[in-house]
């Protein structure tokens, strides 16, 4: 026997593709139309066949709004492409201009030279492997992206770890957007990102400042004025992402995105801290300014 | 034919039907089962499901607009009402109608 709630669920389920906020009032209009239709005395069962299958209510919300699944997947588009340009400037940077391998000439003087020059092109294009993984859920079945997505940031997570011991964190916002393919299109199908979401997002803005602040206090890190401003900028934009401004998450997006610039520019013995830093700014930030945001202070149904 | 009829009665309904909401809705507010009951009785759609999907659209274009009033058993109920857009888009398609339907009429006239 169909209960309402199964009704309703099968619904939703066929409903997937649609923007959240005509799926829920889609919803709310069939939960009143089985509240009413019961007060008239009609049962679930005669209710739900005389409002017809689900699939037939789906298509119907298809033809009127379209299919905009499509919001989840081209944000999930959009944040894989992002990982891809990410660990394909990575690659280059790694293997072409960071200069990694300390070679003695015998004569007892010692000369750096990068990736490439020390073991020669071919093996530096073992660097754009994890490009290779990032594009893998833009080739696979529409379907199958979510599962692929998941498995690739958990891929390109213990690639960035693996790398760690050798290259340091140059893999880490590659994982990071991986798993913002993940996470933004789930949030965007269930109707937005809550304020749980976005205190969550604003913690981890102003988390790496944790190790900063032990630093001050045993006098190990000395603040300029200019790297109290930056800390100051960066928590104000982690205040207003936590109230969820939008414009802060493209502001933060685009510091990452010159803190990211900066670290090709000058490398220098804090890049890897700092192209890895900006690869957090970027993702979070770009999630941000890009996720659906659902209201404060209203409940999901 | 069957087959044929369903089918030529689906396209036209498909036209129509949410001008026929907008009328029905310009006579006075009604909840969504009355619409869907009273919608079902004229035949202007096979089931009452994909009505809502069509409200849901047209409060998106603000052509309805909805107001939550107590039912009677205390309970908050949905009604839909039209909009000032909702309005003038059924006084624009009354004007259509009232050209194209006598031409469509004389065409088909005794051709039964």
């Amino acid at each position: 026997m169909i209960t309402q709630n199964d009704y309703l669920d099968a619904v939703r389920r066929e409903l997937r593709d649609l923007d959240p906020r005509h799926r829920e009032a889609v919803l709310a209009d069939l939960r009143e139309h089985f509240a009413d239709a019961a007060e008239q005395g009609r049962s679930t069962e005669e209710i739900s066949r005389a409002l017809g299958t689900p699939r037939e209510i789906s298509e119907r919300a298809y033809e009127e709004f379209g299919r905009s699944g499509s919001t989840a997947e081209r944000l999930r588009t959009v944040l894989t492409v992002a990982a891809i340009v990410v660990a394909v400037i990575t690659a280059v940077f790694v293997a072409f201009l960071l200069p990694s391998y300390t070679v003695a000439d015998g004569t007892g003087d010692e000369s750096t030279e990068t990736l490439a020059a020390y073991l020669g092109f071919t093996a530096a294009l073992v660097t754009l492997v994890p490009a290779l993984v990032a594009a893998v859920p833009l080739v696979v079945p529409l379907r199958a992206r979510g599962v692929t997505s998941l498995t690739v940031a958990i891929v390109l997570t213990f690639m960035a770890v693996v790398g760690g011991f050798t290259i340091g964190g140059f893999a880490v916002p590659i994982a990071m957007l991986a798993w913002a393919a993940v996470v933004v299109p789930r949030g965007a199908r269930r109707g937005g990102f809550g304020v749980v979401a976005h205190i969550v997002g604003a913690v981890l803005v102003v988390s790496p400042f944790a190790v900063l602040a032990r630093g001050i206090l045993t006098g190990t890190v000395g603040l300029s004025a200019w790297g109290i401003m930056v800390v100051v900028v960066i928590t104000a934009l982690a205040v207003l992402i936590g109230f969820g401004v939008r414009a802060a998450g493209w502001l933060l997006l685009v510091i990452g995105a010159a803190m990211m610039i900066a670290t090709l520019i000058f490398p220098s013995m804090l890049a890897v801290a700092l192209w890895a830093l900006g690869g957090v700014y970027v993702t979070i930030g770009g999630s941000h300014a890009l996720a659906p945001a659902r209201p404060h202070g209203s409940a999901a149904e | 034919m069957a087959t044929t009829a369903e089918g030529i009665a689906t396209g036209i309904r498909k036209g129509v039907l949410e001008f026929c909401v907008l009328a029905l809705l310009e006579e006075r507010e009604r909840y969504g089962l009355e619409l869907a009951t009273e919608l079902i009785d004229r035949e202007l759609i096979a089931s009452e499901g994909s009505l809502y999907p069509l409200l849901a659209r047209m409060r998106d274009n603000d052509l309805v607009t909805t107001r939550s009033q107590p039912a009677g058993s205390g309970r908050p109920r949905r009604y839909y009402a039209l909009t000032r857009a909702g309005r003038e888009q059924l006084a624009a398609f009354a004007d259509v109608w009232k050209r194209l339907g006598p031409q469509v009429d004389a065409l088909v006239e005794g051709t039964s």
